[in-house]
């Protein structure tokens, strides 16, 4: 992985790193460092100050702010991050399909991604969530339907270019198996390029999902979410300004650092060429090949 | 040219049907049965009897794609039916009476956008590296990781609750609008002043500037008259894009500021499970978004003499 080897060179986007890895492993092993339980009310300790037993504080109910901002990481950022890949493998698995065999497969993929893309994704999340209802799985989902389609013709565009080199032209007239070719000559190729689209785009899925938890269409009370969170602190504004501080500052760090190393992962990978692509949206089917 | 045009705008009747499918199609997935929802928010308690006259009333036992038809039939007469929570009144009404309200919050926040973007975007490309240029880098980059609602309640507490200089929310009092509008352009001020910037940087290194520079022209005229012409004609299709992602933006906007708009009505609809209240919504923005991608389509191609070619 010549891509992380490179993030680690630079200082700023390393430390981004670090700070993105230490928040998921928290996130992970939140039950252990929680110094309280998050959804634990007490209302005579209610929105105390910070002291040793609530580094944070505590909110309306009497809950660790601190607490609930770790337990938070596991909705908050680690359910996007989950969104985040599950969107890209239905892309990748779609697009290597459209791209590969193109014809008439090809044809119907692209046909419904572009129905799909008729509508801007936000409105597409809402309308999906209007339907399913209010609830972290139903917003998840709704990510996962808004978003796959562009992934999918993102990740076509790839795999045409590739279908052009001559490696991938040798290994068809040896008779590999279209699967043997997809996994071992196309996806190394391509998986630098879906890594980047990848996080160019996490820290969006996280300001989605807790836009919508917000409002009320995500996480059910009491699960600690940082939106939902953000929720709660707009209620008492007035007379507790400071509550409003930490779950906003959280939520801008981590989107802030998964954006910083979304940017750098592009500078690394050929930066032209990737923005010329998603401009114009229009893919080097062209050029001289032994294939054609 | 004429010839692009008349194929362009062909492509927008597919289009339409395409999204008027999925929005009838989508509200037709829900796990719920609609005629049971309907009489559930009316506090009717769903018998047997009722549910089965609740699907007559609603035309929810013809079958699907006889639906569609009727139900298309009628939106093109923009009759999207009644409200299921206030069964007198009509969707389109319900819709009309909010639309003004966000269209006005959008196209302030637009003109907030354009108005502030295009001059920063400018002086941080001429001034690349300087002071000024990397406070404001910093500040995009902040802009863009930073959610636009926890911005909003900010801006709530510092004008409204501290400094009490303007109102909490709704769009009764004087200067109302003017933290919705400022909370909804923020985010994609930092996308569009980046995005000039950027534009303008890549147009500099081109031979033409070179060779303005070589005719003897001042560095002033080249800028505003050769850099930005042609950086803004690629920085249009991303406004265009930006109108309706500023209209449906304005969905979370709408909700901290209390702004009567559509955004707000589909929030409460989604809640009180009114089908066909978000169902037109999903319809308007599907609509607006094919719309805007045409008009940005013909002006790019009106602006862009290379484009005439390839056609």
């Amino acid at each position: 992985m010549h891509i992380l080897k490179k993030i680690k060179s630079d200082k700023l986007a390393g430390a981004c790193l670090f700070f993105l890895v230490t928040i998921i492993l928290l996130g992970v092993i939140a039950p252990v460092v929680a110094p309280n339980d998050p959804v634990e009310t007490n209302i005579r300790e209610k929105l105390s100050g910070i002291s040793l037993q609530y580094p944070f504080g505590t909110d309306q109910l009497g809950r660790c702010i601190f607490s609930r901002l770790l337990y938070g990481i596991r909705t908050t950022v680690l359910m996007s991050i989950w969104t985040m890949l599950m969107t890209i493998s239905i892309g990748t698995i779609l697009g290597f399909v459209a791209g590969y065999f193109r014809g008439w497969i090809d044809e119907i993929i692209m046909r419904l991604c572009d129905v799909m893309l008729s509508f801007p994704s936000e409105v597409m999340i809402l309308a999906i969530v209007g339907m399913l209802g209010p609830g972290l799985g139903n917003i998840i989902i709704a990510n996962i339907i808004a978003k796959w389609a562009w992934y999918t013709r993102m990740i076509r565009s790839i795999v045409v270019q590739y279908m052009d080199k001559n490696y991938i032209c040798f290994a068809k007239v040896v008779g590999s198996s279209p699967f043997h070719i997809m996994k071992n000559h196309l996806l190394p190729g391509a998986l630098g390029e879906i890594v980047v689209l990848a996080s160019l785009d996490t820290g969006a899925v996280i300001l989605s999902v807790s836009a919508l938890s917000f409002l009320g269409l995500g996480v059910q009370a009491p699960t600690p979410e940082w939106g939902m969170m953000l929720n709660e602190a707009k209620n008492i504004m007035i007379t507790h300004p400071t509550k409003m501080l930490p779950p906003g500052i959280a939520i801008l760090a981590v989107v802030a650092a998964f954006n910083f190393i979304g940017d750098k992962v592009r500078d690394i990978m050929d930066p032209k060429h990737m923005d010329r692509r998603v401009k114009n949206n229009e893919f080097a089917e062209s050029g001289e090949s032994i294939c054609s | 040219m004429g010839k692009y045009i008349i194929k362009r705008i062909l492509i927008v009747l597919p289009m339409m049907l395409a999204v008027s499918f999925i929005a009838f199609v989508l509200i037709n997935l829900i796990p719920a049965e609609p005629a049971e929802v309907a009489l559930r928010v009316n506090d009717i308690i769903p018998t047997e009897e009722a549910i089965e006259g609740m699907r007559e009333e609603l035309g929810l036992n013809k079958p699907y794609f006889q639906r569609y038809f009727d139900w298309l039939r009628n939106v093109l007469r923009l009759d999207f039916g009644n409200s299921y929570v206030n069964k007198n009144r009509t969707v389109i009404g319900e819709i009309s009476r909010s639309l003004p309200a966000t269209l006005e919050l959008a196209t302030v926040s637009l003109f907030i956008v354009i108005f502030v973007s295009i001059p920063i975007g400018v002086l941080c490309a001429v001034f690349k590296d300087s002071i000024f240029d990397r406070i404001v880098r910093l500040l995009i980059f902040i802009g863009t990781a930073m959610p636009n609602y926890w911005i909003g309640i900010l801006l709530i507490w510092l004008f409204a609750v501290k400094l009490e200089v303007l109102p909490t929310g709704g769009n009764k009092e004087e200067g109302a609008i003017i933290l919705p509008a400022i909370a909804l352009s923020l985010t994609y001020i930092s996308t569009y002043v980046r995005l000039i910037r950027n534009n303008m940087l890549e147009n500099m290194t081109e031979n033409y500037v070179f060779y303005a520079k070589v005719r003897g022209l001042k560095e002033r005229k080249i800028i505003l008259k050769h850099v930005l012409r042609n950086s803004l004609q690629s920085s249009i299709t991303a406004l265009g894009m930006s109108v309706v992602q500023l209209v449906s933006g304005t969905v979370v906007i709408e909700n901290i500021f209390s702004w009567p708009g559509v955004g707000r009505l589909c929030i409460s609809s989604i809640f009180n499970r009114d089908y066909p209240v978000i169902q037109a919504y999903i319809l308007m923005m599907g609509i607006l978004f094919i719309f805007c991608n045409l008009i940005v389509d013909i002006i790019h191609h009106k602006l862009d003499p290379r484009l005439h070619e390839v056609m």
